[in-house]
């Protein structure tokens, strides 16, 4: 139920390990970080891999630690991306399985990011009522384009991770691994040269250096806001992602930081946020059930 | 005395607001688009070109900061060609026109172009509203800040105009408009544009951009029938307007050569009408829609003309009630009016549309060897315009 630190010659791997699906629970959360900065104090670690199982990097949040007290522990917004972002030594996201919401996120505040072929990722937030709170609306526009970041967080549907690195000049991966190789190979492979280039002095690359913005950005932006106004009236955490998006390509990156996170917490707490949790958590719940009276007939 | 002549139109096709081609195309682009399209058919030097007059009823953002001046500029003209905008909503487009022969008739110069522009996708919903109302008139006259769609209850109730009458002249008017597309009759006035446009995937909800050719308007449902608008909800709940016997929101814009006449002799042009004049004229706030039935015996009266004089009319079709009053108050013989619809089916981008009735007047007032035609509309705020043109 946490993060698994390990040492392949020069390289730290911090393995997420909190079945089903990777999800950041507290003890994930305070595992990653203490994983960066074991490896940040070790005199012979170069380079981290931060990677999951082969079904799922990180599926994102936990939702039933959402109204918990230790929710704000910890937290991956305030304490883990940040962590990892300034780590002095380059950090490798070893994406496989699928990598949605805080998952996504988690991978956006490395360094650098490698993914297997297949792999769905997404940013589901708007289908709980809320918004990506751990940097997702700021680092996605900065990563894809506004367009490509825009539609992903409007319809929270997940995407196929070899679609997205087709994207003319993306950023979001470095490599996309096809299934005849092996993912972690190839992590260890870009974490030597990421260790080399940090040893030659290079700056460590991050998303939040990135300004792209497009001139029809704006005129974009205001046409999804007119189609979810008459669309979507119901879900006021849609005309929010809109307008964070739009923050990410004028704004300060943690300004654009700062306002996300508080309009995540405000949405997190309202009754149509909550409603949506309990019927997700419910309809899991049943379905569960389904499944054991199945099995037990 | 001299005369004015129009010597050449164009616009853009209109698209429908908010879901339509031009969501993301800015004023610029749009009249730009236009005005070079209406200089080259004149066949005119940019540099002779006096003033640029465009007409926008929200003249602010995507159409702000003096939107006429950035057209000149966007059209290729030299940076010598001024530009002007104008605003008296709704009549924007011919108040412009009127002001581009009313100019060279008094001399003070001799090629001007006029027309309009708007965004109604990209100004509408973002309108600077601080301090919107004056607290006197709010108190003394609040039926100038009513939104159109009261006015139009306003003048259903207080003349009796029924549902009935109003969704079957809708339905007609999009009707003749689709006959008139498939015969081809606002091709000569429209100019293709290639702009880049954000659109809804129907299947999935997705919102993608992409670049599309406009070539026809948007609006017209060749299909409408009466019965079939008959149950489409109404604006306010209660009422009689809904979306089959109003006006409909839609972008674009268009511009006219207007010249000297003598000049357009000398240069073997073949105008396509004569102004001879202009009027408005103000009514009660809260029935704007029947500002033409005040307008229009305004400026008949000046030019010594009577209601069968006018061989064709343009009355805007901002909403069915309006014209159907302004019809009967007049006496506008049905057979005459708006004979290929109007801005039920084509759409009604405020400041444009009084350039596209004087251009499509003129074009089929030459087609059915009218002589004069006569384009009036009302407008926001309790007013009425009219503008006869000779067709040559």
């Amino acid at each position: 139920m946490t993060a698994i630190y390990s040492t392949h010659g020069d390289i730290a791997l911090v393995t997420i390990a909190n079945p089903p699906v990777n999800s950041l629970s507290l003890p994930v959360r305070q595992g990653i970080v203490a994983g960066i900065e074991k490896a940040n104090a070790s005199q012979t670690i170069k380079a981290i891999v931060l990677t999951g199982n082969v079904r799922a990097f990180c599926g994102g949040g936990d939702l039933h630690e959402f109204d918990q007290p230790q929710a704000t522990e910890c937290s991956h917004p305030e304490l883990v991306n940040p962590v990892i972002e300034r780590s002095p030594k380059p950090v490798v996201a070893a994406l496989q399985g699928l990598a949605l919401g805080g998952g996504l996120e988690l991978a956006m505040a490395c360094h650098y990011r490698i993914a297997a072929s297949g792999i769905d990722v997404g940013l589901p937030e708007v289908k709980l009522g809320l918004v990506p709170g751990g940097g997702g609306t700021q680092r996605l526009p900065r990563s894809l384009g506004v367009e490509a970041a825009l539609r992903m967080i409007i319809d929270g549907a997940p995407e196929k991770a070899e679609k997205l690195a087709e994207l003319p000049d993306q950023r979001l991966f470095d490599r996309i691994v096809p299934p005849t190789s092996n993912l972690m190979d190839e992590a260890f492979v870009l974490a030597r040269q990421a260790a080399h280039q940090a040893e030659l002095g290079h700056q460590l690359p991050s998303l939040r250096s990135l300004h792209r913005s497009s001139p029809d950005d704006q005129a974009h932006l205001q046409a999804a806001r007119d189609r979810l106004r008459t669309l979507a009236p119901e879900n006021p955490a849609l005309m929010h992602a809109v307008d964070l998006v739009a923050a990410s390509t004028h704004l300060n990156m943690d300004v654009g930081l700062a306002q996300e996170l508080a309009v995540f917490l405000a949405l997190l707490a309202s009754p149509e946020a909550r409603a949506l949790r309990h019927s997700f958590l419910a309809g899991r719940a049943a379905a569960r059930a389904a499944t054991a009276l199945r099995t037990n007939v | 005395m001299s005369n004015a002549v129009i010597v050449s139109t164009a616009r853009t096709p209109l698209a429908k607001s908010w879901k339509g081609s031009f969501n993301m195309t800015h004023g610029a682009t749009l009249g730009g688009h236009a005005v070079q399209h209406a200089v080259q058919r004149a066949g005119i030097e940019g540099a002779e070109i006096d003033d640029i007059i465009m007409g926008c009823a929200n003249p602010e953002g995507a159409t702000g900061s003096n939107i006429a001046r950035q057209i000149a500029l966007r059209a290729r003209l030299p940076v010598s060609v001024s530009g002007m905008t104008v605003n008296r909503f709704c009549s924007s487009g011919l108040q412009a026109i009127a002001l581009a022969a009313q100019r060279i008739i008094c001399g003070e110069g001799d090629v001007y172009v006029a027309g309009g522009v708007e965004s109604i996708s990209c100004t509408q919903n973002q309108m600077n509203t601080h301090m919107l109302a004056d607290p006197w008139l709010q108190e003394h006259k609040p039926e100038i800040y009513w939104n159109m769609v009261q006015t139009a209850e306003q003048v259903a109730q207080r003349y009796g105009i029924s549902r009935d009458a109003m969704d079957e002249y809708g339905a007609a008017s999009q009707q003749k408009a689709a006959a008139a597309r498939e015969a081809g009759l606002f091709k000569a006035e429209i100019a293709a544009i290639t702009v880049t446009a954000a659109f809804e995937d129907k299947a999935t909800g997705q919102l993608s951009t992409r670049q599309v050719t406009v070539e026809h308007d948007e609006g017209i449902r060749p299909d409408t029938t009466k019965e079939g608008i008959s149950g489409i909800r109404t604006a306010v709940p209660g009422g009689v307007i809904a979306a089959g016997n109003a006006s409909q929101f839609s972008d674009g814009a268009g511009a006219c050569v207007v010249m000297l006449e003598g000049l357009a002799e000398r240069r073997g042009l073949t105008p396509l009408g004569r102004f001879l004049g202009f009027a408005v004229a103000g009514c009660e706030p809260d029935e704007m829609g029947i500002g033409p039935a005040f307008a229009v015996p305004k400026v008949l009266k000046k030019l010594g003309l009577q209601v069968k004089d006018i061989d064709l009319w343009e009355l805007n079709e901002a909403f069915a009630v309006q014209v159907i009053y302004c019809r009967d108050k007049l006496g506008i013989p049905a057979d005459r009016l708006n004979v290929n619809g109007g801005a039920i089916a084509v759409g009604h981008p405020y400041g444009v549309s009084g350039q596209r009735l004087t251009a499509h007047a003129l074009l089929e007032g030459k087609r059915r060897n009218a002589k004069r035609v006569c384009v009036t509309m009302c407008i926001g705020g309790g007013m009425g315009a009219a503008g006869v043109f000779e067709v040559l």
